[in-house]
């Protein structure tokens, strides 16, 4: 486009309905021929006024790009950081069971703080009751990496 | 035209602004999800994975026979399968006993802490706790390796590596047998240590009651 504008054709002036693009600058006459077959040096004509490209604006290179990459650092490792944050929490949360004890000092004393034989009766009440949830046998099976039982 | 060169330039940032993130986060993401339950029930992380491995091999009481091997690679897919649900088993097994177990040892560290606050003698009983925590913490050590053998077990290439899963199998049984009798001692520990100690304590207090009454 610049370079249209920049080199102005002097057929342009006297067929200015002509586009430029039909006929190249390259070919067209710049002497005409006198009548005797001579060529008589035509002075040329008023070289129109080149039309005044419109000078943009420079856009400055300076902050622009540098806000953008801080931006997008910010924005990937703001991303990355929540990637690495999800996958540490959902695999910390599908770990296996704690095996900590509560300690003591947490405990909460029972009832009104003065131990009767009724106690000692929930107490061991409490401890049956734990048990008898639990059957050794079944969580345990004696045959239960036989090699028949897993297919070896 | 400088309008349109803007307009361009934001479009361009704004495409790199969400493409570069979802660039990063789709495969991270997706990478994830795939490989999520292996990581799972593998291990916490592949290099004590291949510690583990070295570990079983050492242990391995004798050297594995060819036809042994054969029989592994033959049918250890499917063994695999079984030991993963018997692993997942183990986990249930897991979370149960540790309740019930922390269960009875906060019970009695209640009443311990109640019985001194009335500032009766509980040197016994506390001897009793103290040994029950430690029978059960073995058992939870116990169980924990073995659920960790488990899992390891369904991981082993057992058709490249049959030595290491037969080694890893020895492992897992020689566990699973110790557990069978740390299991049985803590419950024979509670009823024929803790139980009579608890009424040996009640038996006090209701002579201590009725000497109180008495007076």
């Amino acid at each position: 486009m610049s370079a249209r504008l920049g080199k102005p054709a002097v057929m342009d002036v006297q067929r200015p309905a002509q586009p430029t693009d039909i006929m190249p600058t390259a070919q067209l006459p710049v002497t005409n021929a006198s009548p005797a077959g001579l060529e008589v040096p035509q002075p040329l004509p008023e070289q129109p006024q080149q039309p005044q490209t419109i000078q943009q604006p420079k856009i400055k290179g300076g902050k622009g790009p540098i806000v953008a990459i801080i931006l997008i650092v910010f924005v990937v490792l703001l991303l990355i950081g929540g990637a690495v944050f999800y996958y540490l929490r959902s695999r910390a949360s599908s770990g296996t069971v704690p095996i900590t004890q509560t300690p003591a000092a947490q405990i909460p004393v029972a009832d009104d703080g003065y131990t009767d034989p009724a106690d000692i009766d929930a107490t061991v009440q409490k401890i049956d009751g734990a048990l008898t949830n639990l059957n050794d046998s079944t969580d345990f099976g004696a045959s239960d990496l036989n090699d028949s039982t897993i297919g070896l | 035209m400088t309008e349109k060169r803007g307009t361009n330039k934001l479009i361009k940032t704004l495409a790199v602004l969400v493409l570069l993130p979802l660039s990063i986060i789709i495969p991270t993401l997706s990478l994830e999800s795939y490989y999520a339950p292996t990581t799972n029930a593998q291990v916490r992380n592949t290099k004590s994975f291949a510690e583990r491995k070295k570990q079983y091999r050492a242990q391995l009481k004798e050297a594995l026979s060819t036809t042994d091997e054969q029989r592994i690679q033959l049918r250890c897919l499917a063994v695999q399968a079984n030991i993963k649900t018997l692993a997942t088993r183990s986990g249930e097994v897991q979370t149960k006993r540790v309740a019930a177990y922390s269960e009875i040892t906060k019970e009695m560290d209640a009443l311990s802490a109640s019985l001194k606050n009335q500032a009766f003698e509980t040197s016994e009983l506390d001897k009793n706790i103290a040994e029950l925590k430690v029978k059960v913490t073995a058992f939870q050590t116990t169980l924990a390796d073995y659920k960790q053998t488990l899992e390891d077990l369904t991981v082993i290439d057992c058709s490249q590596d049959a030595a290491s899963f037969k080694a890893a199998l020895e492992t897992a049984r020689d566990l699973h047998t110790k557990l069978i009798g740390q299991v049985a001692e803590v419950r024979a520990f509670i009823l024929n240590a803790l139980k009579p100690s608890l009424q040996q304590v009640r038996e006090e207090l209701v002579s201590q009651q009725a000497a109180g009454e008495s007076r």
